[in-house]
């Protein structure tokens, strides 16, 4: 389990969420979406961002290098339901 | 009998040559403050009031008659009644972060009382230390008759005893300013930054819209309490003077450190209070308007007088006066179980006010608003956390808030290594802060930290009952329900 604090665009907090080793980049987002959802309407398109880095959907957690208590972004993509 | 010319001076400035102990052995460094300077520095000290204790002991007891004859007159539970209700929430929010942090200022006076360096700024700091025992007393008295009204008053005395997030930060903020500050640093600290920088927002800016709000009682209240905190603040001006002819840069960055601690606890009471829960047609001026009148322009003015600069993060500053309030305002409202008043949302004549006060940043928070709008039309009635986040939050480990800097698009928030761990921060002014007094802070476990260290529970529900001291009758809602005109909840 890796705990991260996660930002998503246009929402006013920053979130900790629990990820996991081999869930991929993709599903981490759509984690982080669900955790800000109350606030900010999930967008179609999200990038997730790591140091500067937008990560690649299909890599996982760990092979994108996220590790504790790191930062990570969720940033909007073209479009928004 | 003497003339009061005749004695007043002597009584005031009443001080004695050490024979049997050192200067510096009867006012340590630890307790006096840095710098340490011989007491020829401090002979000049003085400060406007130059209150006799006769003097005091009789104005005080005017004002505490005041207090009470407004109390008998319109603090009845039936007079409180018709205060409107929304008002009544930023009433709760001021009373309990403020009331007992007044007590824990009597120690700060106290220090400056045993251990101000000048004889006449001890004589302040003792009617400092009487004046803060009654601010803590007017509330708890005058607010007690709320509590059979409404449970959530109990957090007037309870706050400061808890471990709910809001206490955890206002304690981290309170105890360093109040408790841990030698008498150097709590005169510039808290006399000068905090009551002279800021209460003024609390006790005139906010006095003023209980006036048109029509609560006449917490007006008085805090009226009576600003009308000694002006005198006891006076302590700070001189010392800081002391300090920058010393020590210009030392001056420099505890008025930093403090101006910018300050801000972020009075943004949230104050910031709430003024744009959120004071009904819209009782809004005078905007919390941006009132910051800029009383800590830009007054404070700023003083800064330059002593020959100080401003914060170096003063853009930063600028920034979060456009956001900080309303991205806490926004946090909080969806945890809002996690606090003990309620919450509103801002109806869209209030959204119209707020973009017009808020030019440059209103937008951002409009779509956020409409979700939760549209949230509350999808979630059946009664639900109340049918709209209510359920993630776990994240806080500074400096001020122990939630990551609320910067804005929406761009939230302020720094991890980074500092002191051997992985710190995360909501702003560069506070990883800095932290940097520069490591070893004060670094002990410190944030909530995170204490869920993740299996000492406070992950689950919400169990949180807010066990760890934040909060059950069904106290924990913040939405204080109609989510049951707005504009959201039209009925017609599906």
């Amino acid at each position: 389990m890796i705990p991260v604090y996660g930002f998503v665009e246009g929402d006013t907090l920053g979130l900790v969420v629990i990820l996991h080793e081999s869930e991929s980049i993709a599903d981490a987002t759509a984690k982080l979406q669900q955790a800000a959802d109350v606030r900010v309407t999930p967008g179609d398109g999200a990038v997730l961002v790591h140091r500067g880095r937008v990560l690649q959907p299909k890599l996982t957690v760990s092979a994108a290098g996220i590790e504790a208590l790191d930062r990570v972004d969720v940033r909007n993509g073209r479009g928004s339901r | 009998m003497l003339r009061r010319t005749d004695w007043a001076e002597f009584a005031r400035k009443l001080d004695w040559t050490l024979s049997y102990v050192t200067e510096r052995e009867a006012f340590p460094e630890e307790a006096a403050g840095t710098p340490w300077l011989p007491s020829s520095a401090w002979a000049a000290w003085d400060e406007p009031y130059r209150t006799t204790y006769g003097e005091y002991v009789e104005g005080q007891a005017a004002k505490d008659a005041a207090v009470y004859a407004v109390r008998d007159a319109i603090g009845r539970l039936e007079d409180w009644k018709k205060v409107d209700p929304v008002w009544l929430n930023a009433l709760k929010l001021h009373a309990a972060t403020l009331s007992l942090a007044e007590f824990a200022a009597v120690i700060g006076n106290l220090r400056g009382a045993r251990f101000g360096r000048a004889s006449a700024w001890r004589t302040a700091a003792t009617m400092g230390a009487l004046d803060e025992f009654r601010h803590t007393q007017i509330p708890l008295l005058v607010l007690h008759e709320l509590l059979r009204h409404d449970p959530q008053f109990d957090w007037t005395h309870r706050f400061y005893h808890s471990n709910n997030w809001v206490a955890i930060a206002a304690r981290h903020l309170v105890d360093e300013l109040l408790l841990g500050s030698n008498a150097i640093e709590f005169a510039i600290a808290t006399h000068f930054v905090f009551e002279t920088g800021f209460t003024n927002l609390q006790f005139i800016g906010l006095s003023s819209l209980a006036h048109d709000v029509g609560d006449r009682m917490f007006e008085k209240m805090v009226t009576s309490i600003q009308s000694d905190e002006a005198r006891h603040a006076q302590i700070g001006r001189p010392v800081l003077e002391a300090v920058v002819a010393a020590d210009p840069a030392l001056a420099q960055r505890l008025v930093d450190k403090w101006f910018w601690r300050s801000w972020l606890l009075f943004a949230v009471v104050t910031g709430f209070a003024m744009d959120y829960l004071t009904p819209l047609d009782h809004r005078t001026r905007s919390f941006k308007e009132f910051v800029e009148e009383w800590v830009i322009d007054q404070f700023l003015r003083t800064l330059n007088a002593v020959g100080l600069e401003k914060p170096w993060y003063w853009s930063t500053f600028l920034e979060s006066l456009e956001n900080y309030h309303h991205m806490v305002y926004a946090s909080a409202y969806t945890y809002r179980s996690s606090v003990w008043f309620d919450f509103v949302v801002p109806s869209p004549r209030e959204r119209a006010w707020l973009r017009t006060k808020y030019p440059r940043s209103w937008d951002a928070y409009e779509p956020l608003w409409r979700r939760i709008d549209e949230r509350w039309r999808e979630a059946d009635v009664d639900n109340d956390f049918a709209v209510h986040g359920t993630a776990i939050v994240g806080f500074c480990d400096l001020c122990q808030l939630v990551l609320c800097g910067g804005t929406p698009s761009r939230n302020s928030a720094i991890v980074a290594n500092v002191a051997g761990q992985k710190r995360i921060f909501c702003s560069e002014p506070c990883r800095s802060l932290f940097e520069q007094e490591k070893e004060r802070y670094a002990a410190h476990k944030d909530v995170v930290k204490r869920v993740l260290a299996g000492e406070a529970p992950a689950n919400l529900i169990a949180l807010l009952r066990s760890y934040f001291g909060l059950d069904h009758s106290t924990w913040g809602r939405d204080l109609f329900g989510g049951d707005y005109p504009w959201i039209d909840r009925r017609r599906r």
